[in-house]
């Protein structure tokens, strides 16, 4: 059975802070593009903890929900990273990163449509035959419901995930905030997700604009993230968490801190899923 | 999704109302602006980053119309945000010869010293230890920068400041300036070349012994000696004992 593991993003404040190895934390998770062009130490980092550590990587320019061709200099670069760190899967969002040659550094919402299901399916079967490591699809935080939708964003993820045989990275704050920002129950949502193919799981905190929350991952996870997460693992069962944190980054003992709450309340979960089982 | 995917962009990019598509579309305006602004802001923040030293020379209102003409005449090819911000200097001096926003020569050089320390941070340029025949060689991610302002001193007096800068504009007056990664701490490092340093750089480059280098300066050899053991306690000069 798969054990639960618990996790961070390895980030620039924190690059010496994690050898020797901490007990407290599990795994960490990268974002390539923070690592894909660099040498010095960012290259050597990588190569410390890869000797302590298992990582993942969670990119952020895949673009599979975008109009242009796949770059294959950004497929070559990412190829080189997993080969250093041997992942055992990798990761991006179910969204558009970038169209007609201009990057974003954002992520867009694509259409909820069978058009749109059948563009990402395609994408994520090369991505993952090229890299010949798993992928996992998260599901992403969006703003707008782009018009023309023909079913809702649980199918759609489902469809995606069904059609591409990949796994799913769970996002548990991002559905909180879109459940906030679009009006729907968090709890009907995930239990419409085919939570069979959650292999990780996201935490974050988010911002309040006033009239819609903002996924900023740049506060501590809020009680009711944390509550949704309960719920998630009561359903899937033992898997990889982590949190994600990427504004206002605090010491590495804080997130240290917040891990040790996440690690009380995933176990705990943990206890109602096998009773459940 | 094509129609869609170019209406964001041309929202993004500007020539698109938001209004207007928020209306078309029946979403939220705040939500379309929202995304323009994110897009338009880790543009700025990358300049800023990269450029922290010349970036708050500008008034703050100079700066964000600055980065707004960046953001339009430069749209971000490259996927690692940072590298987006590498067409920045290139921008400037463009402004600087159309007499734009106020740029000197000197804005202009001092762009050229912070990439050039973002290009040492990311270069994938491996530091490797000499074998003992071969003596001293510079590190390969030393870059030698010769401007006609004192701009490393202005950096690096900004940055004892922290930040605050307490400098006008400084007057010309050459200056060479090293930088590269320390071979140890894996940190880029810049450095006003002294006339010692440029000494042994000219010697390490012409591949002078160090008596020869002693004679040709009229300095003992130990001196010599001394110098060059200076210069790879620094870093940019490496020996089979540097590691």
């Amino acid at each position: 059975m798969e054990t639960a593991r618990y996790g961070l993003g390895l980030r620039r404040p924190h690059f010496d802070d994690y050898v020797p190895k901490l007990h407290d934390v599990d795994f960490l998770e990268i974002v390539p593009e923070n690592f894909m062009e660099f040498g010095g130490k960012a290259l050597h980092t990588l190569h410390a903890l890869r000797e302590y550590y298992p990582l993942v990587m969670h990119g952020v320019s895949l673009n599979l929900g975008g109009v242009d061709p796949l770059r294959e200099d950004y497929l070559d670069s990412l190829s080189r990273l997993a080969s250093i760190i041997s992942p055992p899967w990798f990761s991006d969002h179910l969204s558009s990163s970038s169209a007609f040659g201009v990057e974003y550094h954002d992520l867009l919402p694509v259409p909820f449509t069978m058009e749109a299901v059948h563009h990402v399916v395609d994408r994520i079967t090369y991505v993952q035959a090229r890299m010949r490591t798993p992928f996992l699809l998260e599901n992403p935080s969006y703003y707008i419901v782009l018009p023309g939708a023909e079913m809702t964003e649980a199918e759609f993820i489902g469809e995606v995930l069904s059609r591409a045989d990949c796994g799913l990275l769970l996002d548990v704050n991002n559905v909180f905030v879109n459940s906030r920002n679009h009006g729907y129950a968090a709890k009907a949502f995930i239990d419409a997700l085919p939570l069979q193919r959650v292999r990780q799981i996201h935490l974050a905190g988010h911002d309040d604009s006033g009239n819609f929350l903002i996924d900023t991952h740049g506060a501590s996870t809020p009680s009711s993230v944390l509550d949704l997460y309960a719920y998630v693992i009561e359903k899937v069962g033992p898997t990889w968490t982590m949190i994600e944190r990427d504004n206002q980054i605090p010491p590495l003992d804080e997130l240290r801190n917040e891990l040790h709450i996440v690690r009380e309340i995933g176990d705990a979960s943990l206890l109602s899923w096998r009773r459940a089982a | 999704m094509k129609d869609q995917a170019t209406l964001l962009h041309h929202m993004l990019r500007g020539d698109l109302d938001a209004d207007a598509l928020a209306l078309a579309w029946n979403v939220p305006k705040e939500r379309l602006y929202f995304y323009i602004e994110a897009v338009k802001g880790h543009i700025r923040e990358a300049v800023e980053k990269n450029y922290d030293v010349s970036s708050v020379l500008f008034p703050s209102d100079t700066f964000t119309s600055l980065v707004n003409e960046f953001y339009r005449r430069y749209p971000a090819e490259h996927y690692e945000l940072n590298r987006c911000a590498s067409a920045y200097r290139a921008f400037i001096d463009a402004m600087y010869t159309q007499n734009r926003f106020g740029i000197s020569n000197f804005i202009c050089e001092l762009t050229q010293l912070e990439w050039a320390e973002w290009e040492v941070y990311a270069t994938r340029e491996e530091i490797r230890q000499p074998k003992p025949d071969q003596g001293f060689v510079f590190n390969p991610t030393l870059q030698t920068l010769m401007f006609s302002y004192p701009v490393g001193t202005f950096v690096r007096a900004w940055r004892h400041n922290d930040g605050v800068n307490t400098l006008g504009e400084p007057q010309p007056s050459d200056e060479t300036v090293f930088v590269f990664r320390h071979p140890i701490s894996l940190h880029a490092c810049t450095m006003v070349a002294s006339p010692r340093m440029l000494f042994v750089l000219k010697m390490v480059h012409d591949v002078m012994t160090p008596g020869d280098a002693a004679r040709c300066a009229n300095i003992s050899t130990k001196t010599v000696l001394d110098l060059l053991q200076e210069a790879v306690d620094d870093g940019w000069l490496l020996c089979s004992d540097t590691f």
